[in-house]
């Protein structure tokens, strides 16, 4: 690669700059924080939508959780009964951040008996664009607690909370089409 | 790899003149050391923090021959008194590559990803900086790129608050403002003409 | 060092290459190049299991990318 400017030029204006900070774009302090950034440069990361809340609360791993506890079943009896792996089913209970695949989704939602697309919404990168979907999260989140069995408010908590989705008509419609 | 695209003047501010230095273009496990034993302990002394836990050597090397031959970004570094002075890594292509610019909305550009001086070359850190135009040399390096990639020298970077008058005032950069998906960084854009202008300067 | 090749494309893939051409001012090569990036990180996430979305201008739809 060639410089579009000459040495002379570059003279002229270092010369007439002010002696100043030059920092941009992120924090390199030691040499991992450049393998770092060359790393994620390499597969470049999306653009953060700026307005575009994203979900902090993992209520599709909720809803699984109290369906497993209403219905007595391990996580192992769970997937068997969907038809899915035991390891996705003990992911989406731990890792809020993780997206099942379409597969599950479709299963999951024939059990509770709400529709898929509803479920969708409840993905880690669904765009919060509804407020009532946002206040029946969280209310089913507030009714639950983590006892065996389920109480008589956590049941109604649960059975509120599916009554909302089966009727539920806002949203997205990331259904991969 | 690592290779010597030019020699390049540095202004000696201990001195009071121009030095000869090198623009690199790549990186090798000799810069990575040099930031490590160079710029980490005044970076340590000055604000310390938890070391990484993947400071390791062999790790370096093994990361580096992933970073050879990359199709998406460029690392250019500056070395003098065999110090590296300052590094730059900049994008190519990808979704911080499209210009938010008035002029010309969604034009490629390429992105500066960070710019970096040595810690002894801040006057933010230090009160006798030891370099003068380490900055300017590596700007100057990415609008090259840009020119070779026919963006036109059109540059995106997120200034650092120390450095928004630099960008502003003497490289002419457009201020896009406050970036909320950036951790609320400004965001400057130079343009097809401000790169023109700035070219043709003469001071 | 760079090298060089022939691609074969239809009238209407050479219409739309010309045609974003034109409009970013950049050659065929260095668009074909930019195409290629943007792919090229497109797919590597993909394979990674993990998911690319477009939104909507007004953020009430997101879709997801499917890339064949």
């Amino acid at each position: 690669m060639k410089l579009c400017v000459d040495n002379d030029w570059l003279r002229r204006q270092i010369g007439n700059d002010p002696i100043a900070d030059v920092e941009a774009g992120r924090v390199i302090r030691r040499s991992a924080d450049v393998v770092k950034a060359a790393e994620a440069a390499a597969q470049p990361q999306a653009v953060a939508v700026a307005g575009a809340p994203k979900r902090e609360d993992a209520p599709l791993a909720l809803l699984i959780h109290m369906t497993r506890r209403r219905d007595r079943l391990t996580i192992a009896q769970f997937a068997e009964r969907i038809r899915v792996s035991v390891d996705e089913i003990a992911t989406i209970e731990k890792d809020p951040r993780y997206s099942p695949r379409p597969r599950t989704i479709h299963n999951l939602a024939e059990y509770v008996k709400v529709p898929a697309k509803a479920l969708l919404n409840l993905l880690p990168d669904a765009p919060v664009v509804d407020q009532s979907l946002d206040e029946a999260v969280y209310k089913f989140a507030a009714s639950s607690d983590d006892l065996s069995g389920l109480s008589r408010a956590e049941r109604r908590g649960l059975n509120d909370f599916v009554k909302f989705l089966t009727a539920y008509k806002g949203g997205t419609e990331a259904d991969g089409k | 790899m690592k290779q010597i695209i030019a020699t390049v003047p540095l202004f000696d501010l201990g001195r009071g003149a121009f030095c000869d230095a090198s623009l690199f273009q790549g990186i090798d496990l000799d810069t990575l050391r040099s930031i490590e034993a160079d710029w980490t302990p005044i970076f340590d002394a000055a604000a310390p923090e938890n070391p990484p836990e993947d400071a390791h050597w062999e790790w370096a090397a093994k990361a580096l021959q992933a970073l050879q031959n990359p199709l998406s970004y460029e690392l250019f570094g500056i070395e003098a008194d065999a110090r590296t002075q300052g590094m730059m890594l900049v994008v190519k292509g990808g979704p911080k590559c499209f210009s938010r610019h008035p002029e010309h909305p969604r034009a490629p550009l390429i992105y500066v990803d960070f710019l970096a001086t040595a810690p002894w070359n801040r006057p933010g850190l230090t009160a006798t900086p030891t370099y003068k135009g380490v900055g300017r040399l590596l700007f100057m390096t990415a609008v090259s790129l840009s020119i070779e990639e026919e963006f036109a020298g059109r540059i995106g970077l997120h200034s650092l608050p120390g450095a928004e008058a630099f960008y502003r005032n003497r490289l002419n950069m457009t201020d896009m403002g406050k970036d909320d998906a950036y951790q609320n960084l400004r965001y400057f854009e130079l343009s097809t003409t401000q790169a023109r202008q700035l070219i043709a300067a003469r001071p | 060092m760079k090298r060089t090749m022939t691609l074969n494309l239809t009238e209407t893939e050479m219409t739309v290459l010309e045609r974003m051409c034109e409009e970013k001012g950049l050659s065929k090569t260095a668009l074909v190049r930019q195409a290629l990036r943007l792919y090229k990180s497109v797919d590597e996430r993909l394979a990674r299991g993990e998911k690319v979305f477009v939104e909507s201008a007004d953020k009430a739809e997101k879709t997801e990318l499917m890339v064949l």
